[in-house]
């Protein structure tokens, strides 16, 4: 009988194995492949037992971490609302198109692939406070400054310094955001119920870096006031569809019960909780009822596109709008959740507030008067909307809107759109104007109108009545307060115009004649320098900042390029890297890189004053080293001698008498 | 007592008539739920939105059930003409023609109002929902039923 044993050697023990086979002695050679046969069956049962056991201790896992995140986000609503899923298999279409948008993902649970940002350790320094991400398998936590105590403190509950706080450990449940950049949700103290508490700390997608939460907002840099928020009782409100922040008022401190019908906004923000019109349409002869008779709506169900203007626009503006609830002091909000339902007529909830004007009613010019601040913190003096996401707000202000029939779906959709602007292929050209505006001076001829070649950008509607005016999100919005350009505000209140910011070489003065010419508009006084400076200079070098952010970022804009050139402005720009503001510098930056010789330009908008310093030096460098001096167009109101050289005398006095009030933007 | 009445019983010659007519049948069938096969592969090779946008996912499922249900009945038919075969003269006699009859024009029934109903709720359709052709569909499924069910009865 073959054994292994006498040589310890595999090789010739299996020799002996076939020799005996051969000699077909009385061995056990004969089932020697049954016995392969039988080790492998045998390593393939435990190969599966193993694989088995492993997956359900996943399965076991994943569960037990889905009921773990359960508890910890907020509660899915068991009401009339039923969620996207529900809606995807009769309309998948629409699901899909929706499924693409940033709506969608503006609040997510944290899991991977979901989560932008970089949980690696890092350490981040928000005023003065660190924090510090990381991962554990696939959960993020931070470590941070007690987040409730922080909360007593910075609300003035409790007189501790910052720096003495206990640090403690707590787990990311969810982010908000994924298109521009990500913020992130952590675990309350449980005695609060499911109270999320803001990490602030904010992830640059693009950029790939984390920031502080107060440099990705227009804010005093001075005031060290700090950002601290919870999603409960504020972001839930248009971060999510059918939030309730159920607040719970038993015990002195309060406590949340907070239920969303879902993360991010999805079908039922805009058309309203669908629990009956998924039991209704079960029956398929009502579905094909409804499918015979096309002009038929369904009663179960709110359709945005079939509400009149107003009632349409108001589905959008519940979230893009500037309002107080009429629900004194929000309890009603606070305990059962959203009192509007889309469809309904908002106002009856809420109050919209509008900036006043003349001939605006006396509540308007009350509200102002109550708190200016508020308003400047979201206006141009004018009462142009300024902040940017209270496009509802500005459109409700426009005579399109007030005399006309226009409404946000004449130019977005939140269906077969561009994610980016959730605008229609209609609304990204003239076509959504001239569908009321359709005489010949607006469509067969509409240079006459315009003054300008008819496929040019200066003759796109959006592009005069509609500039980029509107500040949110380290960039440039266009305003949604339609409009023709307003000389008398940009030189009483320095409303930037939409000539002057796509002809930013070109001065007020050169503005205000053009307009007069063409149009008959009535001419105002200007200043000395209004009629001899570039309105864009003016704004970028002694504008206040606000009216910095709008400029530097039309500095990088195309249509500006080629109606401006853009071998002159890198020195302008350059100034704005030492800017105040931080959201400032970062827009001039970004926008600094769209110029000839700055593709690759290096810089840190939130380095040390030095650096800052250091940087604008390098710029106007390169500006003068890449031969832009000689190559930029000579003039006295682009502050650039024909001899190519900078006035850098003016610059500076420009600079010196920068308006240097404070600015802050609520988007 | 009453006479049980004498049940007809199919001759040979008309039995293999029905043989024939099933076996053209299914043979036929497969040709075109074949070719649909081949026509929906097409589809899917040149990307047409009008078969694979997602919002059109209700005309894809339609017409891959039409290809596969009309693959399947037509093998039914193939399978009904050999049981008639195999069966011949069960114990000795004829198998009713009347039952047989009755039990081919519910299978050929089936095989052209079920995929039918369902190519045609693919042409039309409404977000989720098919066309009105789909209502052919319930009509296909019932004289499928019948027909199998006659068939055991048949063969018991």
């Amino acid at each position: 009988m073959p054994h292994r044993s006498d040589t310890g050697c595999g090789e010739a023990s299996l020799d002996n194995n076939m020799k005996s086979d051969d000699d077909g002695g009385p061995t056990t050679s004969g089932s020697e492949p049954g016995r392969i046969t039988m080790w492998a069956v045998a390593g393939l049962g435990m190969l599966l037992i193993a694989s088995t056991v492993w997956s359900v201790h996943r399965s076991r896992a994943s569960q037990r971490e889905k009921a773990e995140m359960q508890r910890l986000l907020p509660h899915p609503r068991d009401d009339a609302y039923v969620s996207s899923n529900s809606c995807q298999s009769c309309h998948p279409g629409e699901y899909a198109s929706w499924h693409k948008t940033f709506h969608r993902t503006m609040t997510q649970p944290a899991h991977p692939g979901i989560v932008a940002g970089a949980f690696d350790g890092s350490t981040v320094v928000s005023d003065g406070l660190e924090y510090r991400v990381y991962r554990k398998g696939d959960e993020f936590w931070a470590e941070m400054p007690d987040p409730e105590e922080m909360m007593y403190v910075v609300q003035g509950g409790k007189p501790t310094p910052l720096e003495k706080i206990p640090r403690v450990h707590r787990r990311v449940v969810m982010c908000t955001g994924s298109h521009h950049y990500q913020t992130y949700w952590v675990t309350g103290d449980p005695k609060y119920g499911n109270l999320l508490q803001t990490l602030p700390l904010i992830y640059l997608i693009k950029d790939k870096r984390w920031i502080p939460r107060e440099a990705a907002f227009m804010k005093d840099p001075h005031d060290a006031k700090r950002m601290i928020t919870q999603w409960n009782n504020h972001c839930i409100n248009c971060h999510s569809t059918g939030g309730n922040p159920g607040l719970i008022t038993k015990t002195k401190e309060g406590s949340f019960a907070t239920e969303v019908g879902e993360l991010g906004i999805s079908c039922e923000a805009c058309h309203g909780p669908a629990e009956e019109h998924i039991r209704a349409n079960r029956n398929p002869l009502r579905r094909y009822a409804l499918h015979r008779n096309s002009t038929k709506t369904d009663s179960t169900i709110v359709n945005p596109a079939n509400l009149d203007h107003r009632r349409s626009s108001q589905v959008c503006g519940q979230c893009h709008g500037v309002y107080i609830r009429t629900d004194p002091h929000g309890m009603k909000y606070a305990t059962e959740g959203i009192q509007y339902q889309p469809g309904d007529d908002i106002d009856e909830v809420r109050y919209y507030i509008a900036y006043p004007r003349e001939g605006s009613p006396k509540r308007v010019w009350e509200e102002y008067e109550k708190n200016p601040d508020f308003y400047r913190q979201r206006w141009w003096e004018d009462g142009t909307i300024l902040a940017g996401g209270r496009e509802y707000s500005a459109l409700s202000a426009s005579a399109c809107y007030t005399r006309g029939k226009i409404s946000c779906l004449t130019c977005h959709s939140m269906h077969d759109s561009d994610p980016v602007d959730q605008l229609k292929p209609v609304g990204a050209s003239n076509a959504s104007c001239t569908e009321c505006h359709s005489e010949p001076r607006f469509t067969a001829r509409l240079q006459e109108h315009t003054h300008h070649e008819p496929t040019s950008s200066g003759s796109s509607c959006m592009n005069c009545h509609m500039p980029h005016t509107t500040y949110a999100l380290f960039s440039a919005i266009r305003t949604h307060q339609i409009e023709s350009p307003k000389i008398d505000s940009s030189a009483k209140y320095g409303v930037p115009n939409a000539c002057n910011l796509c002809h930013l070489d070109k001065t007020l003065a050169w503005t205000q004649d053009h307009m007069h010419e063409r149009y008959g508009t009535a001419k105002v006084a200007l200043t000395q320098e209004q009629q001899e400076i570039s309105a864009a200079l003016l704004w970028m070098l002694k504008g206040h900042a606000a009216q910095r952010v709008i400029t530097a970022w039309h500095a990088g804009w195309e249509p500006a390029h080629e109606a401006s050139g853009d071998d002159w402005l890198a020195p302008f720009q350059a100034r704005l890297l030492q800017d105040p503001y931080g959201v400032v510098r970062y827009v001039a930056h970004e926008q600094l890189k769209k110029l000839p010789g700055f593709a690759g330009f290096q810089y840190d908008f939130l380095g040390d004053e030095a650096a800052l310093e250091a940087s604008v030096r390098q710029a106007i460098q390169i500006w003068k080293m890449t031969g832009r001096s000689q190559a930029a167009r000579g003039g006295n109101e682009i502050l650039i001698g024909a001899d190519g050289q900078l006035n850098e005398a003016a610059v500076q006095t420009l600079l010196r008498q920068r308006d240097n009030r404070t600015v802050e933007i609520r988007e | 007592m009453a006479k049980k009445p004498i049940e007809k019983t199919e001759t040979d010659s008309q039995q293999r008539e029905l043989v024939i007519r099933h076996l053209k049948t299914g043979w036929i069938g497969l040709l075109i739920f074949l070719s649909l096969g081949v026509l929906l592969e097409v589809l899917h090779g040149l990307k047409l939105p009008v078969y694979l946008d997602v919002r059109n996912s209700t005309r894809r499922l339609m017409w891959t059930l039409a290809h596969a249900h009309g693959t399947l009945f037509s093998l039914i038919h193939l399978a009904f003409a050999c049981s008639l075969t195999v069966l011949g003269n069960k114990n000795g006699k004829s198998l009713p023609a009347a039952k047989l009859r009755t039990t081919s024009r519910c299978l050929t029934g089936a095989i052209v109002f079920l995929p039918l109903g369902f190519l045609l709720g693919g042409i039309w359709i409404f977000d989720g929902d098919p066309g009105p052709g789909i209502f052919l569909v319930p009509i296909g499924a019932i004289l499928l039923l019948i027909g199998v069910v006659r068939m055991i009865l048949l063969i018991r």
